[in-house]
């Protein structure tokens, strides 16, 4: 929409500045705008000329400070106003100044011209504009009502061909699903923009989960950008497919467009590919990739220092502690997800929500605070001080954590359309899926059962099946079901796939280990097969990882610690030359930590052990 | 002696809702704040009525037990209610709720009863709001007085340092708290259950009560507005220095191995550029210097004499300032190279600066006018030349200015008299010969190895070299040991050096080219001079760090201040966006979810449900003969006032017991009689043991059984008889 709108600004601005550019036939080149000529002397007419050369020449600093002389000049100019409103709707996001300018420009203008109807088409051309960016500014601001009424007296006085997507989008955000398809399908017949109609209509499809259809919509929107050659903007409905491909189980189309949108020259600023790609990786427990995909976004972001980051800081910290906490990171995860939860940020354009990112935060930084007690559990304390600060942290982080699912489940409940969120892979839903089980263990039974096969019976996809037996074992678990609840795991786990459902295998089997007997045979498999996956789970999780010991050490020695002692393990710690060494006979890894003592040699070596490297 | 009551009911309960509105503030309930309000009202009045009555704290206790598993019983029931099956959780959100509520009423209930019954429970209380008393002043220690808004904001208005207000607040919490310390600790406060009537006769207990329980509400409110304070901005440990920006008179930085100026966060200047700078060599930082010291005395480099360093102002912000543009490196006048740039930049000060700093190299100074004097403390605007050149495109040019005499030449190549800091500039540049490659060479030798830490705790005496336990020992330090040891080892290369100190910012945190400047931006850097190119900071990016460096900045005071500098607060109407709804502030009272609605009725119906109960039911928890026989008359009391028959002011027992017989059949004698007899003496207590009670209020309340079960029911629901009951008719 943001893009459209300063498209259309730049069409209608273009022969305005060509006109500027002859009278200032002498500073063309704008880096000498400034020191040759002194502003002062100049009228308000050449500064505005100046202004928008310095706006398409990105100098957008310049021109806000050109267009506050041209102000200081002449208060009433409406065109500088507008001028400004679009400065701080697209290039710095501060949309209430935005609407304050073009409210006064609104004024301004009426002041001059009168009330619409206009005759003199330089009127109509400068209200049509008017308006739609006062509706863009209130679209930002989720001011959805007054958006339509602004679209509304847009439509009746003027067709634009952006206008269709516009209603559609509009009455999307405020639930009138029909009605937003039927605007987007007629207006492709009436000669709407195809590129941003199309990408509407492909997510009202999707939403109403006629998927299929979706994605061929989003086809055409993507051959459409494509042959726009240069000013095509395909990253949009690259990544939309992509969404909707998820959705439908096909990861690896879906990873396809999420990087090819990443590789379009309007796709690496957007945050929704990266963020997109990070989730998929994660689900695949790919880390290296998922920390890659975000650390390309900020990097590209970057060029873009004007708008502060503000869009999706918050996100970032979120999909950031996320991979810290699946890498053993906890501290760091810990702090990344606070972060994540106390930063607002505007989601107006992505479809999400601040209700979505304090669910999706909530539940994370919930898991992130228990496996920091299991952390702090298989650690060895060093002194009577230290026990009492990890226990009194620990129980800090239970209550906190105990909050926090608390909080997640009210506003999934009661703010997000009666969990409306539990559609596993709601494209706007900031959860994880995989590991989303945790949140609604506590849920009484029969209850979550009723409302899970609800859910079943209106969702066909059977990937989505998978996750919501894994919710409801992980809840009869928990409830006292013990031996249905097993079966149903077991069941699950031989169901996911090996590379796609890595994570919530990976869930599953945890789930697992913790109800099988340390010393059996059964959980020295399954934790060597869960540790090789992924190193931190186990620990995380409050579990132990089997390990044999060498002669120099005693099997006392692991008390209290992360490992327990199995003699069959294929890891095995060994103590020589004053250092201790864990090695691995499943994978070949090998870990080496020196200390002074065995037990904070031990604490030190089980850091590097539980620990992916994701850099 | 019942107003008092009252009174400090209300003052408990108030205090109750300030914490409970506060903790809201911080961390959204989820439950309606008027209903869980209406709790602790209703809660606290109800503890202080049990901790006047007779009934035992068992009992007390052993009734909210009653309650809570009365509340499980409740939900569970509701589970089986046929909801949709897409709604099919709406009972289990209920009762999260509920559960809240149950939490802050037993909470509200069972503190305010041992707390007025308990010397022992007022220490604890006073024990766990000391603790959170330290808990939240203990942020600011090391005189860290960090930069929360509302510290801030309070201090602007009233004209003063964040500082003193933080001392008044803290001064005010300890006050309280002794206070409070002193009149709980009166023994006679304490409410002695079995000597309760004598409690009506003691006036002064009550005052102490009451002014205990002020200043209790005074304690919590100061405790957790700091709470907010704490939670809601970024307050982390570092030492603040003394003052802002470098003193002339000081001689040397208050950046110093001794002051590393910590993490505060504490605003200090809002910087707005006025125009782009994109060809920015260091993007996304920005270099604002204020001073350069190349002066080598002893061990460290301090400001030189004026003849030196004549790129950097050092001139107050207050006087105007025109420096001298170089030729030889200025874009401006060198039509041949872009190695410079105009760049303007308005500065607007929140914190006393001695010196104006600016966008190397500053060519004009002058004041502007303070756009908000409530606010900021001056802004002036600096007219910088600043650098475009590519750092990777300075390898193989000359370092040092032709132009120099021998002596300006022997001033910025005095080097250290310790000869390690040379061996170890060879040692890592061996192999270059290029002067700028050595330069970055050695940069990037200690962004490798060195450790960021705000304390390095080194030992040194002062006349040694601080500087050597950094390079030589531990690798440990921050942005002084970091500059001072490259500008030492530049010098011992050969290649002009010194310290610049000042601000180091990062653009990404900018918002609209503003920039908030904040004490833990406060940084010292080393710079060689380069021929053609002029001052070139060489600065490290230490890869380990113990401390973390970075603080993200406080949008809300950006956008804050901003919108004091805004273009639209001058040119724009102030009332044009007044009549949005978006930008509606917050009603004070929360809106009513109907749901939230239905939890209060319900939590109002299970506690009239259970002071009924207690009222019909309670003598059987009596403990002597005589209370019980009078809580079994209060009983059928009770009951036939529901019923619509009241006893009248005057009226004896007696006399009440005949009307109720001629209009109810009651035989309220039964009851009446041997009440009366045990009262006034005409009956010995211990007699009354031999009553079976039980029986006698059965055959008194017989009649009851032939009204009709309507009748009976709407009674039940009847509030009267606990309004009696608080009122203390009985």
């Amino acid at each position: 929409m943001k893009k459209l709108i300063t498209s259309i600004i730049i069409s209608l601005s273009l022969t305005v500045s060509l006109a500027a550019q002859s009278l200032l036939s002498d500073a063309t080149d704008p880096s000498t705008l400034f020191s040759e000529i002194d502003d002062s002397k100049k009228t308000a007419e050449e500064l505005m000329a100046e202004a928008r050369l310095l706006y398409f020449d990105q100098r957008y600093l310049d021109a806000r400070t050109k267009l506050l002389k041209v102000l200081e000049k002449d208060p009433k100019n409406y065109s500088a106003m507008m001028f400004m409103a679009e400065y701080y709707l697209s290039q710095v996001g501060h949309f209430r100044l935005a609407l304050k300018f073009i409210k006064q420009a609104q004024n301004l203008f009426e002041e001059k011209n009168g009330l619409p109807p206009y005759e003199e088409d330089l009127a109509r051309n400068e209200h049509a504009m008017l308006l739609s960016l006062l509706s863009e500014i209130r679209l930002n601001l989720d001011d959805y009502e007054a958006a339509l009424k602004i679209l509304d007296q847009y439509g009746a006085l003027y067709f634009q061909n952006w206008y269709p997507a516009s209603r559609s989008w509009v009455l999307m955000k405020l639930g009138r699903l029909d009605e937003a398809i039927q605007v987007a399908k007629l207006g492709m017949l009436s000669g709407a923009e195809p590129g941003r109609t199309l990408n509407v209509l492909g997510i009202l499809l999707s939403m109403t989960h006629q998927r299929k259809e979706s994605i061929d919509v989003f086809n055409q929107a993507i051959l459409y950008e494509n042959a726009r050659g240069e000013s095509g903007q395909p990253a949009t409905p690259l990544n939309n497919v992509g969404e909707v491909y998820r959705e439908t189980f096909e990861e690896d189309k879906a990873e396809g467009s999420f990087l090819k949108a990443l590789r379009m020259p309007d796709g690496c600023e957007h945050v929704l590919p990266s963020l997109n790609l990070q989730v998929l990786y994660l689900e695949q427990l790919k880390l290296k990739q998922a920390k890659a995909a975000i650390d390309n976004f900020e990097e590209c972001v970057k060029r873009f220092p004007l708008k502060n980051g503000e869009e999706h800081r918050a996100l970032v910290q979120l999909a950031r502690g996320r991979i810290a906490l699946q890498s053993g990171q906890i501290d760091s995860a810990v702090s990344l997800l606070e972060s994540a939860i106390a930063r607002r940020q505007w989601f107006g354009k992505i479809g999400t929500s601040e209700d979505d990112l304090f669910a999706g935060a909530s539940v994370s930084l919930a898991q992130a605070l228990l496996a920091q007690n299991s952390w702090l559990k298989t650690t060895i304390d060093a002194n009577w001080v230290e026990s009492v600060k990890n226990f009194s942290r620990r129980i800090t982080n239970r209550l906190r954590s105990k909050w926090l699912k608390r909080r997640a489940l009210q506003v999934l409940g009661e703010d997000l359309q009666h969990f409306e969120d539990l559609y596993i892979r709601n494209t706007d839903s900031m959860l994880e899926y995989y590991s989303l089980g945790d949140l609604f263990q506590n849920v009484p039974r029969s209850l979550f059962k009723r409302k899970v096969l609800n859910e079943v019976a209106s969702d066909e996809r059977k990937g989505a099946s998978l996750y919501y037996q894994g919710y409801i074992a992980q809840n009869m678990i928990k409830n006292g079901s013990l031996k249905e609840g097993f079966e149903l795991l077991e069941k699950t786990i031989e169901l996911t796939r090996e590379k796609e459902d890595a994570a919530l295998r990976q869930h599953l089997e945890t789930l697992k280990l913790a109800l099988l007997d340390t010393n059996s045979e059964q959980y020295l498999n399954l934790a060597t097969k869960v540790y090789s996956k992924n190193r931190s789970t186990i620990r995380n999780a409050g579990l132990l990882l089997p390990v044999s010991v060498g002669p120099s050490l005693s099997p006392d020695l692991l008390e209290s610690s992360a490992f327990i002692f199995n003699s069959d393990s294929s890891f095995l710690l060994d103590w020589s030359n004053q250092e201790m060494k864990f090695s691995s006979s499943f994978d070949g890894t090998s870990f080496i930590q020196s200390g002074p003592n065995n037990y904070e040699t031990l604490n030190k070596l089980a850091q590097k052990v539980f620990r992916s490297e994701v850099n | 002696m019942f107003k008092i009551n009252i009174l400090l009911a209300l003052l408990r309960a108030s205090a109750l809702v300030g914490a409970l509105i506060i903790i809201d503030a911080l961390s959204e309930l989820g439950t309606s704040v008027l209903a869980l309000a209406c709790t602790i009202l209703i809660s606290v009045f109800i503890a202080t009525r049990l901790s006047y009555s007779n009934i035992r704290t068992q009992a007390i206790l052993a009734a909210a037990l009653l309650y809570w598993l009365l509340q499980l019983g409740f939900l569970k029931l509701l589970e089986l209610l046929p909801f949709a099956a897409e709604r099919s959780l709406d009972p289990f959100l209920f009762g999260l709720h509920l559960e809240l509520i149950s939490i802050v009423f037993l909470g509200a209930l069972l503190s305010t009863v041992l707390v007025q019954r308990y010397i022992l429970c007022v220490t604890i209380e006073l024990f766990a709001l000391l603790s959170v008393t330290v808990y939240l002043v203990s942020a600011h220690r090391n005189y860290q007085l960090d930069s929360p808004q509302a510290l801030n904001s309070v201090a602007w208005f009233f004209g003063r340092s964040p500082q003193s207000i933080l001392i008044i607040f803290a001064g005010s919490a300890v006050l309280a708290t002794i206070c409070y310390a002193v009149l709980s600790s009166w023994s006679a406060r304490v409410i002695q259950i079995s000597k309760l009537p004598a409690l009506d006769n003691q006036p002064s207990t009550k005052r102490s009560l009451a002014s205990s329980l002020a200043l209790f509400s005074l304690l919590l409110t100061v405790a957790l507005s700091g709470l907010i304070i704490n939670r809601s901005y970024n307050v982390e440990n570092g030492i603040l220095s003394n003052g802002v920006g470098q003193s002339n008179k000081e001689g040397t930085s208050p950046l110093n191995p001794n002051s590393s100026m910590g993490r505060s966060n504490e605003p200090t200047a809002l910087v707005r550029l006025e125009g782009d700078y994109k060809q920015n060599p260091f993007s996304p930082m920005l270099y604002l210097r204020e001073a350069a010291q190349s002066k080598l005395q002893g061990n460290m480099y301090v400001v030189a004499a004026p003849t030196f360093d004549a790129d950097v102002s050092n001139s107050d912000p207050r006087s105007p300032y025109t420096g001298q543009i170089d030729p030889d490196i200025s874009s401006i006048d060198a039509a041949q190279s872009n190695h410079r740039v105009e760049v303007v930049q308005s500065i607007y000060l929140l914190s006393d600066q001695n010196v104006a700093f600016a966008i190397d190299y500053p060519t004009k100074i002058r004041q502007l006018i303070n756009p908000d004097p409530n606010r900021f403390k001056m802004a002036f605007r600096a007219y910088s030349l600043a650098p475009t050149f590519k750092l990777q495109e300075l390898s193989g040019l000359q370092v040092g200015d032709p132009r120099w005499t021998q002596e300006v030449k022997k001033h910025y190549l005095e080097v250290h008299s310790d000869p390690r800091y040379n061996i170890k500039a060879l040692d890592i540049t061996s192999g270059i010969n290029d002067p700028i490659s050595k330069a970055f060479a050695i940069t990037k030798s200690l962004s490798k190895n060195s450790i960021y830490t705000l304390k390095p705790n080194h030992d040194f005496k002062p006349d040694e070299d601080p500087i050597a336990p950094y390079l030589f020992g531990d690798m440990r330090g921050y942005c002084v040991h970091f500059s001072t040891a490259i500008v030492h080892m530049l010098r011992s290369l050969g290649i002009p050096a010194r310290v610049a100190t000042g601000y180091l910012t990062d653009l990404s945190e900018a918002k609209d080219g503003h920039i908030l400047l904040r004490m833990s931006d406060r940084h010292a850097w080393a710079e060689a001079y380069i021929s053609k190119r002029g001052w070139v900071p060489f600065d490290i990016q230490p890869e380990q760090v113990e401390s973390a460096i970075d603080v993200p900045v406080d949008m809300g005071i950006l956008e804050e201040l901003m919108n004091k500098l805004e273009p639209g607060e001058e040119i724009l109407p102030k009332e044009l966006i007044d009549d949005e709804s978006v930008f509606e502030p917050e009603k004070w009272i929360p809106e009513i979810h109907p749901a939230h609605l239905a939890l209060f009725v319900v939590t109002v119906l299970t506690i009239l449900i259970l002071f009924k109960l207690y009222l019909l039911y309670g003598y059987r928890l009596a403990r002597t003969p005589v209370a019980k026989l009078k809580a079994a008359y209060r009983s059928l009391l009770s009951e036939i006032l529901d019923l619509g028959l009241d006893r009248l002011d005057s009226e004896t027992r007696t006399e009440h017991a005949f009307r109720s017989e001629s209009r109810l059949g009651l035989k309220m004698q039964l009851l009446a009689e041997p009440l009366s007899q045990a009262i006034y003496g005409s009956r010995d207590p211990k007699n009354i043991s031999d009553i079976n009670i039980e029986e006698l209020r059965f055959k008194a309340r017989s009649e009851l059984n032939t009204i009709s079960p309507w009748r009976r029911i709407l009674a039940f629901f009847n509030p009267r008889s606990i309004l009696a009951l608080i009122k203390r008719r009985w």
